[in-house]
């Protein structure tokens, strides 16, 4: 069952490993310092135990010296801190300060109990977002009723939107090559723990595509829990294609285009490009 | 069976008498409720400038004729703690008490008619968040002000009697708070425009 | 010294409308108590739905997303403000106090009835909740607007504002409680009992309620704002009308966080007694922990953003709250230490309470080391919401709670009832407690760095969440969390029968210096046939020089 356990998901964009190695430090020191702790702790546990006619000692812990044994290990922890609050600054900045230029830019409305992405040529998707990969993406969000929040878990991406405002955030992937290796390995993992229980396929993809969670990670309402959508990353042609393919249905089709939220139903453009899944999506 | 005082209620380490500590304790949570309601009244009107035209129509001589009757009842407070506590005269303490409670009743009767006439003129809780603060904060201060002059009346019948003299200065104590309560409101939700 | 009657209490003296502050103390510790086994209640049934997705659980039925919501909500909300805090707080507080400062009750023993009043109506308008149309409310323990401010999105009209009436009545039942406890800690010592003579545990739970008061006020006023919004149209929260709803989330963690050391800080309490008595060694460093408590205190007052770090608030204020989360690190690491050299060169004895205190300390430091993951910004963005969270809060809440309260009510135990709890029974529960904990929590941990989110009625819509192995980790979960929930019988059943086949305890069956053990157990009303004189500190084991190993504060000097 654990075999070929991963501990983090997929790292698919280009912060996601600052994020990830500021993880593992952390997890390095604090380690340290939980086993160092309790290894301390149990052999005092053990070697004072009560023993007939042993007197305990007398320690009040204000002399000078006795002090030492409290900050000796504090001055460690707090070196321990400090390397993690610089770290942290400097991810930060990357991630949510610094904001670079987009190639890209999408809408994404969320709203009680479903996402809605208006694309560049006002493309509307519900429940999918298509961009293509190794772009900087900015994502505009708003909500159109309660507070909902954007997360993408292979980026490392979590946004919460609040009704009133626009907020944007940027991701972006690695290319496309690496993007869809690391997904077939990810199928490959699910093929060899099928039979284990419940195991869901991964989204079956496209030509030229690689899907992935997209969640709603802030209490909405009753739907929050299936609030499931995904984010579909494409090789530049593939994304070329599926925009000039949804240019022209919308041509056709002359449908109004303006960017209103759709309603719990796929809209037409999604319904030729939405890859079938598996599981419970309604 | 009846209730007994405990050794405990008159003991005093601090020097402070337990009535006057526990009073104080008191205050300090009111003081964090109401200093949280006002902080986010003022973070919201710096942010929103066109409050000001909706604070033009709060009543600003109702407003400030309030004021004075609310510090007006303070005195009388201080009067009656005076003549509990140092002329030992209990008749005239518990008139004082009933003079600050006669304040309180006029202060209420101000609000109402204010209340009433901005209702009417269509400034609802509703209407505006900026209605909806002043109408929260003062019915929240208005509800003390009762609560405040019910205890000041229970009290008055032990104090007639001689009884409880404390508890004068301890609910005069509690009616300043609700004063001074009220001398931030006034310059914040009728002087501001 | 006491010229007012002690009378022989009547059964409604005592059970019914007590005065006096042990048996409102008794009173909140059984409230508390049952409370605990309704929210357990709630973790099962969702967890069910977690590990078996949609099929019926045995004692609820088929769980619905109306039902999933309002079940974590509700287990969030029970746990917090009708477990941790009756039992930690307003149970020993009340019980403890006024003994082991050496008074007779609490100041105002009429007001203290009213407070659990109060706390009792909270707890009847939480149930009311369930049972009105639309059903108990679903939009988190945290609440926030506009979900929570308008039934057109929460879909629990009803349900809403009861559940915030029945959190603000709890807040005001604590609040009139604090009154007692901090004027007669201040004002009703013994004579003799200076400031640092005081046992740290009195310190702790008074610091608790100073910490509570000064954070609450704030989330009060909050509240009646969300309530108004609910009831009468206003806008506070709601951007169309021109409200902004992070104002509530401000308001809200202000309280929040400093509410997580509010209930710290009595167990840590509970830690610093039971260690020093079963260990018959003194406490390291009084007045440093004593400091590093206030420090932790005002520490937290200034951290709440870390709840909000990707909320919408400017990044740039991210920065200040990491630092400070990443600060509070340092008092409660003092804390840490100064109990843990106190083992050093100890006596110690494995009694109950013993190894429940041993267990926080190892498995909190679990919780309290996870949590600088959280208060780096930059990793909490992954980490928000996250399961992660959930297991991180739990490594720490329920060693508070859990451990912490059997730690306090296995030592106090003996006191309250005149019998220690059976030891062999104790020791079968200690550990049907804390390894299924692990079992529990130890899979979120690791669901959660593959990203699972939380509060999700059904994974199975997330395929990247329905990888090999996750499943199975759920239902580990879920499967030890009954295991876990099993073992508790054996706890009430010791409750019960302790008091008739306990070990007969006598007024000190530990050795404990502090005065509550220099009275009978159980003490009578009034507690002291004469109210003691102090005459040292508390934790005076083997002074050297004295021919006895133990010193109780109100043992005379030699002349």
């Amino acid at each position: 069952m654990l075999s070929g356990w991963e501990a983090l998901p997929k790292s698919l964009g280009t912060y996601s490993a600052d994020i990830d190695k500021l993880f593992w430090d952390v997890t390095a020191l604090m380690t340290f310092s939980w086993v160092v702790s309790t290894i301390v702790m149990v052999y005092l546990f053990g070697a004072f135990t009560r023993k007939e006619g042993v007197k305990s000692k007398y320690v009040t812990g204000e002399a000078g010296k006795q002090l030492l044994l409290i900050y000796v290990p504090l001055a460690l922890f707090v070196c321990f801190d400090m390397y993690i609050d610089v770290s942290t600054a400097a991810v930060w900045k990357k991630v949510k300060t610094h904001l670079p230029e987009p190639e890209v830019k999408v809408r994404a409305i969320a709203q009680q109990w479903a996402w809605t992405f208006v694309h560049e040529g006002d493309i509307t998707t519900v429940n999918e977002l298509h961009v293509p990969a190794g772009k900087v993406v900015h994502v505009e969000m708003e909500s159109s009723d309660v507070v909902h929040s954007f997360s993408i878990p292979v980026f490392r991406l979590k946004q919460d939107v609040i009704p009133g405002r626009i907020i944007t955030s940027w991701f972006q992937s690695k290319d496309f090559a690496t993007v869809k290796a690391e997904k077939a390995s990810q199928i490959a993992r699910y093929e060899a723990g099928k039979g284990q229980g419940v195991v869901l396929s991964p989204s079956e993809d496209e030509e030229g595509t690689a899907a992935f969670d997209l969640q709603c990670t802030e209490m909405c309402g009753v739907g929050h829990g299936i609030m499931a959508a995904k984010i579909i990353l494409h090789s530049q042609e593939s994304y070329d294609q599926w925009v000039a393919n949804n240019r022209a249905e919308m041509h056709e089709a002359n449908e109004d285009t303006t960017a209103e939220p759709a309603a719990t139903e796929a809209a037409p453009a999604a319904e030729e490009e939405a890859p079938a899944t598996n599981g419970g999506h309604e | 069976m009846g209730f007994s005082k405990p050794v405990a209620t008159d003991r005093s380490a601090t020097g402070i008498p337990t009535g006057r500590l526990a009073m104080w304790i008191l205050l300090s949570s009111e003081i964090v409720i109401f200093g949280g309601l006002l902080v986010c009244y003022l973070l919201y009107r710096f942010h929103n400038t066109e409050w000001g035209h909706e604070a033009a129509h709060t009543n600003v001589w109702a407003g400030g004729f309030n004021t004075f009757v609310l510090l007006t009842s303070s005195l009388f407070i201080v009067l009656a703690h005076h003549a509990a506590e140092t002329d030992k005269d209990n008749e005239k303490a518990f008139k004082w008490m009933w003079a600050t409670i006669g304040c309180a009743l006029i202060f209420l009767c101000v609000k109402a008619f204010e209340y009433t006439t901005e209702i009417h003129h269509g400034y609802t809780a509703q209407a505006n968040p900026f209605w909806a603060f002043y109408y929260t904060a003062t019915a929240i201060h208005a509800g003390h002000v009762v609560a405040g002059g019910l205890a000041i009346a229970i009290c008055s019948f032990d104090v007639r009697k001689g009884e409880h003299l404390n508890r004068v200065e301890l609910t005069g104590i509690y009616w300043h708070f609700v004063d001074l309560v009220w001398i931030f409101l006034f310059p914040l939700l009728y002087i501001a425009k | 010294m006491s010229d007012h009657h002690h009378h022989e209490l009547t059964f409604s003296e005592k059970f019914l409308f007590p005065t006096d502050h042990k048996y409102i103390g008794l009173q909140y510790l059984w409230t508390s108590l049952f409370m605990g086994a309704v929210g357990g209640f709630m973790a099962y049934v969702f967890r069910m739905q977690l590990a078996w997705p949609g099929e019926s659980v045995p004692l609820f039925g088929v769980v619905t997303p109306q039902n999933y919501n309002a079940l974590l909500t509700n287990h969030a909300t029970i746990m917090i403000f009708w477990v941790a805090m009756p039992m930690l707080i307003a149970a020993f507080g009340n019980i403890l106090i006024p003994l082991m400062i050496g008074c007779d009750d609490m100041v105002f023993p009429r007001l203290n009835r009213l407070s659990y009043q109060i706390f009792f109506v909270s707890t009847v308008v939480l149930f009311l909740s369930f049972l009105v149309p639309g059903g108990g409310f679903g939009g988190s323990w945290t609440s926030y607007p506009p979900l929570s401010a308008r039934a057109e999105y929460s879909l629990t009209p009803w349900g809403s504002s009861l559940w915030v009436l029945a959190v603000a009545l709890e807040i005001v039942a604590f609040l009139v409680g604090g009154i007692n406890f901090m004027t007669t800690t201040m004002n009703s010592r013994a004579p003799g009992m200076k400031m640092m003579d005081i046992p740290m545990v009195i310190w702790m739970i008074n610091l608790a309620v100073v910490l509570f008061m000064f954070s609450v006020g704030p989330l009060v006023a909050g509240a009646i704002m969300l309530l108004l919004d609910q009831q009468l149209g206003t806008s506070f929260y709601i951007p169309s009308g021109g409200g902004d709803p992070v104002l509530f989330q401000h308001l809200f963690w202000f309280f929040g966080h400093p509410e997580v050391y509010v209930l710290l800080l009595p167990t840590f309490g509970f830690m610093a007694e039971v260690i020093t008595t079963l260990a018959r060694k003194k406490l390291f460093a009084y007045k440093t922990i004593l400091f590093s408590a206030f420090m932790t205190g005002i520490l937290s007052m200034i951290v709440w953003a870390h709840h909000q770090f990707i909320a919408g608030i400017d990044p740039r204020m991210a920065n200040i709250f990491s630092i400070t989360t990443i600060l509070i690190s340092i008092p409660l690491a003092i804390i840490y230490l100064a109990y843990i050299w106190t083992f050093y060169g100890g006596s110690i004895k494995y009694e109950l309470p013993m190894m429940w205190a041993s267990a926080f300390l190892v498995i909190f430091l679990v919780g309290g080391l996870t949590g600088l993951f959280l208060g780096s910004s930059a990793l909490d963005i992954y980490f928000h919401d996250n399961t992660f969270v959930v297991a991180h809060f739990h490594y720490t809440l329920m060693p508070i709670t859990f451990f912490g309260g059997f730690t306090a009510i296995t030592y106090w135990y003996p006191k309250i009832f005149g019998r220690k709890m059976l030891h062999g029974l104790g020791v079968i529960h200690f550990w049907g407690t804390v390894i299924p904990f692990n079992g529990i929590f130890i899979p979120l941990f690791m669901l959660g760095l593959a990203g699972q989110h939380r509060k999700i009625y059904d994974y199975t819509h997330f395929p990247d969440l329905m990888q090999p192995g996750f499943q199975q980790l759920r239902e580990f979960a879920t499967i030890s969390l009954v295991v876990l929930a099993l073992f508790q019988l054996l706890f009430v059943y010791s409750m019960v029968m302790s008091m008739k086949t306990g070990e007969v305890a006598g007024n000190d069956p530990w050795g404990g210096t502090t005065l509550e053990w220099q009275c009978p157990s159980p003490p009578p009303h009034g507690n002291f046939a004469t109210l003691p004189t102090v005459y040292r500190g508390p934790y005076e084991y083997s002074v050297p020089g004295s021919d006895k190993d133990v010193l109780p504060q109100n043992m005379p000097s030699k002349a």
